[in-house]
């Protein structure tokens, strides 16, 4: 099937070059090879860019990240600073049973307010040894039942960081409540200079952390926030959306995830993450930026490859267009001035321009066409001598036959004495002859061939002791005209033959001519013994032999003659009834000049 | 003449591609990003004395309003028993070309008789439902009515007396838990009483108050708290009045739910609707939170909602 199609296309791809001209050839090449390659090249630009690009955003995701963590570090070694402050400078130094270091925990709290929701010491029961900015825990709150304070206790050589939670611990006058991060450590106090443990816990405020991370912005529609190593939420810019069920977040998985750039889809949505774990707390900073938001800068690159690829497109077409015209426009002019010669015309002058095979090709064109143009010419002149030689021969084929006949008539009517008679018909043939040569002009006036005709019959009639008469009638004006020579002469010889033979003393040959229009007919009847009409129509097929007796090859030499001068329109008919008669018309065309009808009628 | 005319019409072509190409660099990326929706104006029109009640619902509306491209207005009717004032309330705000409306029924009937066939804006019922409203955001209150009803039950004897606060008969949604309430109760052998305004003469006697909503229950607890012989208080719905007494143990238990939530799909539905997309009633989930249980973990996250 596809097989199939694909050979169907071929073909279709056939068909249409072969009808294509070279110029949309090299055209189409030209621009198909540019825009595959324009293509190719767009292509790859493309894929690297998007390439670059994600790396760049991952790049910027992780700097933004470490801007964070930096900022978050700063923040955190502040509270640890406090909480070390705390146990150095004031837990250290002090007995319980002295006197507690409240001033002094105060005024640490006072310095660090912005960061700190309270600061509380207490010992290892859970009973409150001392505490900032309040001092009375609320009835309900039980510090020892709380994962901060079992943290701090079960791991002591570590600083512990809570989740957020809302701090209940202490009364507040106006019942508000803060969510905060708690920092706990195990600490050794002194009471009565015996050494217990204890737990020191800084409350942070949670806003804190979140005006950190707030402001951070990654890609048009990233985020960032931060987990645990649980995957418990720590900070999200959505929090409480989350905390209401109205969002999700992919903090579990994100939790499990090492530090780098990674490709997550959540919820549909195809999303790069960035991580970075914080230090020694264990939570992750997950930089989030969805696909759609790297896809903004992606699109005003295609947006812009668009219309590169366009714009080039169309210049290449342009230009290509331009090019191959250049190219095939000397080839064309040449294809042209090849087919216009075809036509028959001269072949018109090319300038010379294009490329070296096309200059070598018109120079050979010319060069065959001259050449061929004089082939042509030596051609027709063959022809045209080959046509007058054959003239020539058909008039010669004439004259021995006629004189045979006539000079063996003067010999017998020299022998029986009839030196007038004799004069007389020497006297025609001489003339006669001359008319006949003409000074070999094949057209002669009109008036000369019937002349010629008439001192036939002059002879023809002293041979037959006059047996027959002669007349000829000019039923219109036919003076000034021409016509081919000796072409009457053979159809008196033929009617004399044929028609009078047979004749006592009343045979009659009429010449009888006439003009109409642009025809000239010319009629020669005898009173014969005619022949079927059968017989008369054949007497001028060349196909059916001669007949044995007569001079039936002077018929159809005349005829001939005038066919190759004037054309197949022109001739000799014959009308004939047995005991009628014959009737041998001539037709010809009317003839003003001597040498009409021996150009273009001789050609054809 | 028409080969330069062919001519130049490439030329004008390829002049304006180049043009294209240079502006397609020029574009700033705003506009390649698919348009947002248009801003849309909805009115919130809150019950006298609402205001601090639905503090967190409002932080859910305005995050809401930020998310989907709103402009809220809060408005909240001044006369008590406003039903009638919060009906004009809302009327003057279809006069003002506002898109849409979220409401918090002050008298349903009311409202349901101006939304019968009324074309004014699109309206969205937080807390009680409304015939002829286009959505409804709050709880299946007559579950909420069982669960109050059957904390009455396993707390306080039959013999005891009952005391249901009917503070908002026009709304519908305490009305109906309420109802549940009382019919949960009569079902378990107690004889409920219902008052529809709490005095501290009321509360002698009382083995338990019951309460259908954040205002009433914040009254409730605080006349208790003046009594000796006081009475377990109940109640729907959270204010943080309510969740410090839950705390101190003012209020026995109560049936709470995120009123950050409800202001949120409230106001996401209103939006929806002002635009023409479909809407749809919301039911949120309850949570019992007994005395002393607010900072369980889960319940932190319910009852102390975190702003910044």
């Amino acid at each position: 099937m596809l097989l199939r199609a694909l050979r169907e296309l071929r073909g279709r791809f056939s068909r249409s070059y072969e009808r294509m001209s070279i110029q949309r050839v090299i055209s189409l090449t030209f621009t198909a090879v540019a825009v595959a390659g324009a293509l190719f090249i767009g292509l790859s630009i493309t894929l690297r860019y998007s390439a670059v690009n994600q790396k760049m955003q991952a790049q910027a995701s992780q700097q933004v990240l470490a801007q964070v963590n930096l900022s978050l570090d700063n923040h955190l070694r502040r509270i640890m600073r406090v909480s070390d402050t705390v146990y150095y400078r004031l837990l250290k130094n002090a007995d319980l049973a002295e006197g507690l270091p409240t001033q002094s925990l105060s005024l640490l709290y006072e310095e660090n307010r912005d960061s700190l929701v309270s600061i509380a010491v207490f010992d290892s029961k859970g009973q409150l040894v001392t505490a900032a900015p309040l001092s009375e825990l609320k009835t309900s709150a039980d510090p020892a039942g709380q994962e901060w304070f079992s943290t701090a206790l079960g791991q002591i050589e570590n600083v512990h960081f809570s989740t957020p939670h809302v701090q209940n611990l202490f009364q507040t006058a106006d019942g508000s409540y803060h969510w905060v991060i708690s920092l706990s450590r195990q600490v050794e106090l002194t009471r009565g200079g015996a050494s217990e443990s204890g737990v020191l816990l800084v409350d942070m405020s949670f806003s804190g952390v979140e005006q950190i991370c707030r402001n951070a912005s990654i890609g048009m529609d990233g985020y960032l926030y931060i987990v645990d190593a649980n995957g418990e939420l720590i900070y999200h810019p959505r929090q409480q959306l989350i905390y209401a069920g109205l969002a999700q977040e992919n903090n579990l998985e994100a939790a499990a995830l090492s530090d780098g750039t990674h490709w997550e889809n959540f919820q549909g949505e195809r999303r790069q993450v960035t991580v970075k774990t914080v230090g020694y707390t264990g939570w992750k900073l997950v930089g989030v930026v969805p696909v759609q938001g790297l896809a903004v800068t992606t699109a005003q690159f295609v947006l812009f490859a668009a219309s590169v690829l366009l714009f080039s497109i169309f210049l290449l077409v342009f230009v290509n267009g331009r090019l191959s015209a250049h190219i095939a426009e000397p080839i064309r002019r040449l294809e042209q001035a090849v087919r216009q010669t075809g036509r028959g015309g001269e072949m018109p002058q090319v300038p010379e321009e294009g490329c070296y095979e096309v200059r070598r090709l018109e120079h050979s064109i010319r060069s065959m066409v001259s050449t061929m143009r004089h082939l042509m010419d030596d051609v027709i002149q063959q022809e045209e001598d080959k046509r007058r030689s054959e003239l020539e021969v058909l008039q010669s084929q004439i004259n021995p036959h006629f004189l045979y006949n006539t000079l063996d008539s003067v010999i017998w009517l020299t022998e029986s004495g009839r030196y007038e008679d004799s004069i007389r018909m020497v006297t025609a043939l001489g003339r006669l002859f001359r008319i006949s040569l003409s000074r070999g002009k094949r057209v002669i006036p009109l008036d000369s061939e019937l002349d010629h005709a008439g001192y036939y019959m002059t002879i023809q009639r002293i041979r037959y002791k006059n047996k027959f008469t002669f007349e000829i009638i000019r039923e219109t004006d036919t003076a000034g005209l021409y016509c081919l020579k000796l072409i009457i002469q053979p159809l008196l010889e033929n009617a004399i033959y044929h028609g009078m033979a047979a004749e006592d003393d009343d045979g009659r040959i009429t010449v009888r001519l006439w003009r109409e229009g642009e025809d000239i007919y010319i009629d020669v009847t005898d009173n014969g013994l005619g022949m079927p009409p059968e017989v008369a129509a054949s007497l001028l097929d060349e196909s059916r032999p001669l007949p044995a007796k007569g001079s039936g090859i002077g018929v159809r030499n005349v005829h001939r003659r005038i066919q190759l001068a004037y054309g197949p329109g022109y001739g000799l008919e014959f009308h004939s009834e047995p005991d009628e008669g014959t009737t041998a018309r001539i037709h010809l065309p009317v003839l003003t000049q001597p040498e009409e009808g021996t150009g273009k009628e001789a050609e054809r | 003449m028409k080969q330069k005319g062919y001519r130049a019409w490439q030329m004008i072509v390829l002049g304006l591609l180049a043009a294209a190409m240079v502006v397609s660099l020029m574009i700033p990326e705003s506009l390649l990003s698919p348009p947002g929706p248009g801003r849309v104006e909805i009115s919130i029109l809150l019950r006298q004395g609402d205001s601090g009640v639905f503090s967190t619902a409002r932080q859910g509306m305005e995050q809401a309003a930020e998310d989907l491209g709103a402009e809220l207005r809060f408005l909240t009717v001044e006369a008590e028993g406003g039903g009638i004032s919060q009906v004009e309330l809302l009327r003057r705000q279809a006069d003002m070309d506002v898109d849409a409306a979220v409401v918090i029924p002050a008298d349903c009937a009311a409202l349901e008789q101006l939304l019968d066939s009324w074309q004014g804006l699109p309206v969205v019922t937080l807390e009680s439902r409304a015939e002829g409203a286009r959505a409804f955001v709050g709880t299946d209150d007559e579950a909420v009515g069982r669960m109050l009803a059957r904390q009455v039950a396993a707390s306080c004897p039959t013999s005891g007396r009952v005391l249901l606060v009917n503070a908002f008969p026009g709304c519908a949604g305490p009305a109906r838990r309420l109802e549940s309430a009382k019919a949960e109760l009569e079902a378990a052998g107690f004889a409920p009483e219902v008052c529809d305004e709490l005095m501290a003469e009321a509360l002698e006697g009382a083995a338990a108050v019951l309460c259908f909503e954040p205002v009433s229950l914040e009254q409730a607890a605080a006349l208790a708290a003046q009594r000796e012989d006081r009475p377990l208080v109940y109640g729907a719905g959270v204010s943080a009045s309510v969740v410090a007494s839950l705390e101190n143990g003012g209020i026995a238990a109560a049936v709470a739910w995120s009123d950050y939530a409800a202001g949120y799909l409230a106001v996401s539905q209103a939006a929806a609707a002002a635009r023409g997309e479909p809407v749809e009633s919301q039911t949120l989930p309850v949570t019992l939170v007994k005395e002393g249980e607010t900072y369980d973990k889960d319940h932190q996250k319910l009852l102390y909602p975190v702003f910044s």
